[in-house]
């Protein structure tokens, strides 16, 4: 196994947080690769039902791919976002996995017990969210960022008007407005506005 | 949609949304006016308000997790499960999944043999992770459990590979609970749990002995069965030390598996720096705090990556005792917040919040903190040695956690102000240090290596910890005896025990053996400055030091070090003999010394140290010669120290040691002077001591040493004066010995020094002022006696103790004898006083019979009986020409 060194990894941050998008580029599946391991071994771990709380699986990732001593408040603030962007990637691809699943030939596997407990836990249907999400992103950038960093990446309303450098109230109206905006989008009938 | 157009919308959505729902329509159509699409938009969105509640506030891996977890089961279950469940590997049936982690499962499997069924526990790599890397750390277990066999460590039964090629082993089945939730539902005691959780220790110990790390020490890897027996799991990412991965800083297998459990890693842990024994110490020491308390050491208000990291590199632990009045919600078992209080975690601990305080005060207090602090040399050494400190507690004996806080607190300011790197490399240092005694100690047999591991911490404990710290630091503070009598009691039970085994291992000789000594110096030498004031004791101990010190030097006698250590051993037996009266083995054991000192001196003539123990050898012998009555080479010798001293004081000025043994060695060389017959000399000599002994005194006015050295320069001063006559001079200098006698006895009851000091110079005092014709006399001598007479019941043995008793008993027959011929005393006040000193010279005959039938007397004091036999005829002749018979003389 390659693991990426600390070191490499917080030069990647470094030279993105300077504006050198091709080290988000390098930077991405290192990320996301930790995250989606870790997400998985999280879960594999846990009992079902168990509470996993993001950050601190966040957590584990920071401190591991991150070089602890050598990393300032916005390189931080970037991890941060890089994670939140790469949670909401892996748990819609989940999502569409199991999706697929369900519909598809691995559906007889799915035991009666099991089908009552997904049916009775409804959770938002992240395929959807997701693709709404890229909606709002085009008509309001950081209300879309502000969905990725509290719901994929689990952080606090303070913790996200750090890393986007607002006030705590410009996080919180925005996050009231993304909800509507999203909620309307993905109920599907309602009326939308082409302009 | 146009900015601008997004954003009058948001502006509409969010006064809408400030206003009464009643009132948003009115207000929507006005604000619009008229712009319908406009209206739509913001309606639209309005319209989910109810949903949005609720939408998306729980984060999205919570809210995924149960069917992600489905999902993971669903291929295990299609995959895994159903192949294995019912199916033999070698000889076992797989019966049921326990558990799976990231890379492997475990399952509960019976060995179907023909003679026994026993349930076990079989660990398997995944299927799909047969990588090498997997299949290496798989391995990597495999090998760490086979070396370990200790009753609290899961043990390995059977290893093997299926027929699929894949690796397994077979563990001994534990079923049983996490020990913090055993603890929980068993509601332990404070002691309780220090009990289980030393257990722990001692598992966590002989895994750093066999070189194995654990690295995840954690609740959830160790469970307590019914039994009560805790047993050690998973060392999954358990390391195995060896010179070739050390000391390599950061590792790349260490930083891929590096603990995913921030609660209990280190700081070192968090910073992917290597990881140690010291590590597995701290992580031990988060789950006592956790055990004891119910809290973590840190207390959080986020769980932000930056906020855990900082807390455990930065911010210092609360006392546990401190910890336990906190109020926090936290995850519970399962997943649910608990809130806890003082009073909850006490339901299950002490029952009442002060009491588990008070059982967590002080001592557990500091014994956690050391454990857990930031700075891994700063920690307990070993797992056993914290475990050891815990038994210390409850056994009521001191800590060592406690002693150390004020030399930490200094080199924790230290640390701060100088440059990081001289830190670091300080750092570093200790870690090899620490990584070389382990290795170096993995190469002897293993039960030799565990024993002399055990002896050398505990030599090293009391060598440092109980004799130099404790004592050097109350050694110049009146009012310590006391303490140091236990000290000496509790210190010699240990060193009895240890000495038996202390072979082979140099190093651990000479700790034992300076051990020895310090107890033998605190146990009786009049020259240390306070003496629980048992002579044959010490002479025990010394010798005890003695026979290892021989042997360090019949094994190396090229080692200078082990020379000086067992001359310095000869001197002080030497000096023990004399306090005991025999000077044949004081003076053998002197010359001894000094032929040592000498050749030390002659390889090293200007190594200070080597010319102030030659100096206190030439002392020392002139002593043995003065008490012989062979005063010339006595003062050849004294005048030998005094010369050594002057050179070490001259060079060295601010040395108060050369300073105090020089003041010494002229004060030795004015009484043998004195004796020699040559008076003037013997005034200047003095006079020297008294100099330097009151400057010291100006210098270090609360030092017991200060007082007492210059209280005895005054004594010579005094004798010197009062043999030339000048009884004036004489009785004014006594009484400034006696001063600084009192001044030290009044403030330590117990010292011993204080009290000889102050009964000689109120004896002679007492003489003084009778030989003058002044009154009072009489009174200073009575309360000589009388401290005389306890200081030898103090220490029986002591023959100098009892000689002083008869002295005193002479000087009062002497002083009534003054008394009686004092002129113009009335006949039945002569008799009176002739009875009195009859009676007083009889007694002091009666001490002397019993000193004489031990020891020689002194050689100054030979003629004493047989003067006082003289005394008693002469005043039985003068009572018989004054009165008659003198049979009816009552004792005072």
């Amino acid at each position: 196994m390659s693991t990426p060194s600390a070191h490499e990894v917080t030069q990647l941050l470094r030279a993105w947080s300077s504006g050198d998008q091709q080290a988000l580029e390098k930077l991405t599946p290192l990320v996301y690769e930790e995250l989606h391991r870790r997400a998985r071994y999280y879960v594999a771990l846990e009992n079902p039902g168990h509470i996993i709380q993001t950050t601190a699986l966040i957590n584990e990732v920071y401190l591991r791919l991150v070089d602890f001593r050598g990393v300032t408040w916005q390189d931080r603030a970037h991890f941060l976002a890089v994670c939140a962007r790469m949670m909401r990637r892996i748990l819609t691809d989940f999502a569409r996995s199991r999706h697929y699943q369900k519909r598809g030939g691995a559906a007889q596997q799915v035991t009666f017990d099991e089908q009552l407990v997904v049916a009775s836990e409804p959770s938002a249907d992240l395929v959807a969210l997701d693709d709404a999400l890229t909606g709002l992103a085009s008509v309001d950038q950081r209300k879309c960022q502000v969905v990725e960093l509290r719901f994929f990446g689990g952080l606090s309303v303070q913790e996200t008007a750090e890393v986007l450098k607002v006030s705590e109230e410009t996080v919180k109206r925005d996050w009231r407005l993304a909800k509507l905006w999203l909620l309307r989008e993905m109920s599907g009938g309602e009326e939308r506005n082409a302009t | 949609m146009q900015p601008e157009r997004w954003n009058e919308v948001e502006q509409l959505c969010h006064a809408a949304l400030e206003r009464e729902e009643s009132q948003r329509a009115a207000f929507l159509q006005s604000a619009c006016a008229g712009d319908q699409s406009l209206l739509r938009e913001v309606q639209s969105l309005l319209a989910h308000q109810k949903q949005a509640e609720h939408f998306i506030e729980t984060p999205a891996l919570e809210q995924a997790a149960k069917s992600l977890a489905d999902g993971e089961r669903d291929s295990h279950q299609s995959d895994a499960t159903p192949r294995l469940i019912g199916r033999m590997i070698s000889h076992y049936r797989i019966v049921e999944r326990l558990g799976y982690g990231g890379m492997g499962e475990v399952y509960r499997a019976v060995r179907a043999d023909d003679q026994y069924q026993k349930l076990v526990a079989l660990k398997l790599v995944k299927a799909d992770f047969d990588t090498h890397f997997v299949l290496e750390r798989f391995k990597n277990e495999r090998q760490i459990l086979a070396s370990l066999e200790h009753p609290n460590i899961a043990r390995l039964i059977d290893g093997g590979t299926t027929d699929d090629g894949l690796p397994y082993f077979v563990m001994e089945l534990v079923e049983g609970r996490p020990i913090d939730q055993y603890c929980e539902s068993h509601r332990l005691s404070t002691v309780e749990r220090l009990k289980l959780f030393r257990s722990v220790c001692s598992a966590v110990h002989y895994a750093h002995q066999h070189l194995v790390v654990h690295r995840d020490l954690k609740p959830s890897n160790i469970m307590v069965t019914s039994e009560g027996v805790p047993k050690l799991l998973d060392f999954g990412i358990a390391k195995i030390m060896d010179a070739e991965h050390f000391p390599r800083a950061i590792e790349p297998t260490m930083t891929a598996m590096r603990v995913m459990t921030p609660e209990y890693a280190s700081p070192e842990q968090i910073r992917g720096e290597a990881i140690t024994t010291a590590s597995d110490v701290y992580s031990l020491g988060v789950l006592l705090y956790y055990l004891l308390t119910g809290h973590l050491p840190y207390y959080l208000t986020t769980r932000s990556p930056h906020e855990v990291a900082r807390a455990i590199c930065e911010i210092d632990p609360e006392k546990p005792s401190t910890a336990v009045n906190r109020v926090e919600e936290v995850p519970g078992p399962d997943g649910k917040p608990v809130r806890l209080t003082p009073e909850t975690v006490s339901s299950t601990r002490e029952g009442q919040p002060d009491r588990l305080r008070r059982s967590l005060g002080g001592d557990l207090d500091q014994v956690v903190l050391h454990a857990i602090r930031k700075e891994k040399d700063r920690r307990y050494s070993s797992v056993e040695q914290f475990s050891e400190d815990i038994g210390r507690h409850l056994e009521g004996r001191p800590v060592l956690a406690r002693k150390g806080t004020l030399s930490y607190r200094a080199a924790k300011f230290v640390k701060r102000h100088k440059a990081g790197v001289i830190a670091a490399s300080l750092a570093v240092i200790t870690l090899i240090a620490g990584m070389a005694a382990i290795i170096r100690e993995s190469r002897l047999e293993r039960a030799q290596r565990a024993r002399a591991e055990r002896r050398f911490n505990d030599v090293r404990e009391l060598a440092n910890s109980l004799m130099f710290d404790i004592n050097d630091s109350i050694a110049n503070l009146p009012g310590a005896t006391t303490a140091r009598k236990l000290l000496v009691t509790k210190a010699l039970k240990y060193l009895d025990s240890l000495a038996a085994e202390a072979t082979g291992d140099p190093s651990l000789q000479r700790e034992l053996a300076t051990a020895y000594q310090r107890v033998g110096d605190i146990q009786g030498l009049l020259n240390s400055q306070q003496n629980v004031g048992h002579s044959s004791d010490a002479l025990e101990s010394y010798h005890k030091a003695l026979t290892i010190r021989e042997t360090l030097v019949a094994n190396g006698p090229a080692n200078p070090a082990d020379r000086r250590d067992l001359a310095f051993v000869y001197q002080r037996l030497g000096q023990v003999c004399a306090l005991l009266n025999d000077f044949a083995g004081a003076r053998e054991n002197d010359q001894k010394a000094f032929a040592i000192y000498e050749a030390l001196h002659a390889a090293s003539p200007n190594d200070a140290k080597a010319t102030l123990s030659l100096g206190s050898s030439y002392y020392t012998l002139g002593r043995l010669f003065s008490v012989n009555g062979e005063w010339a080479s006595a003062v050849q010798n004294d005048l030998k120290a005094v010369e050594l001293y002057e050179q070490v004081s001259q060079s060295k000025p601010e040395d108060s040691t050369a300073l105090y043994a020089l003041a010494a060695g002229y004060r030795e060389a004015c009484y043998n002077v004195g004796k020699a017959g040559d008076r003037p000399k013997a005034l200047s000599l003095c006079r020297q001591a008294v100099g330097i002994n009151e400057a010291l005194l100006a210098a270090n006015p609360n030092e017991v040493r200060a007082h007492l050295d210059l209280s005895a320069a005054y004594s010579d001063l005094g004798t010197t004066l009062a043999d030339g006559g000048d009884l004036a001079a004489a009785i004014l200098t006594w009484r400034k010995a006696l001063a600084n006698a009192e001044s030290v006895s009044s403030a330590d009851a117990s010292n011993a020094r204080a009290h000889v000091a102050q009964a000689l110079a109120e004896n002679q005092l007492g003489l003084l002022l009778t030989k003058a014709g002044q009154s009072g006399g009489l009174d200073y001598e009575l309360k000589a006696l009388e401290i005389r007479k306890k200081l030898f019941t103090d220490d029986p043995k002591n023959k100098g103790r009892q000689e002083a008793v008869a002295l005193s008993y002479a000087t009062l027959g002497d002083s009534e004898q003054i008394l009686a011929m004092r002129p113009h005393t009335l006949k039945n006040q002569q008799v009176r006083h002739w009875s009195q000193a009859r009676s007083w010279y009889e007694q002091a005959s009666e001490s002397y019979q019993s000193l004489r039938s031990g020891a020689a007397l002194r050689g100054e004091e030979a003629g004493e009986p047989d003067r006082i036999a003289q005394e008693i005829v002469k005043c039985d002749a003068m009572l018989r020409k004054n009165h008659g018979p003198v049979a009816a003389v009552q004792r005072p």
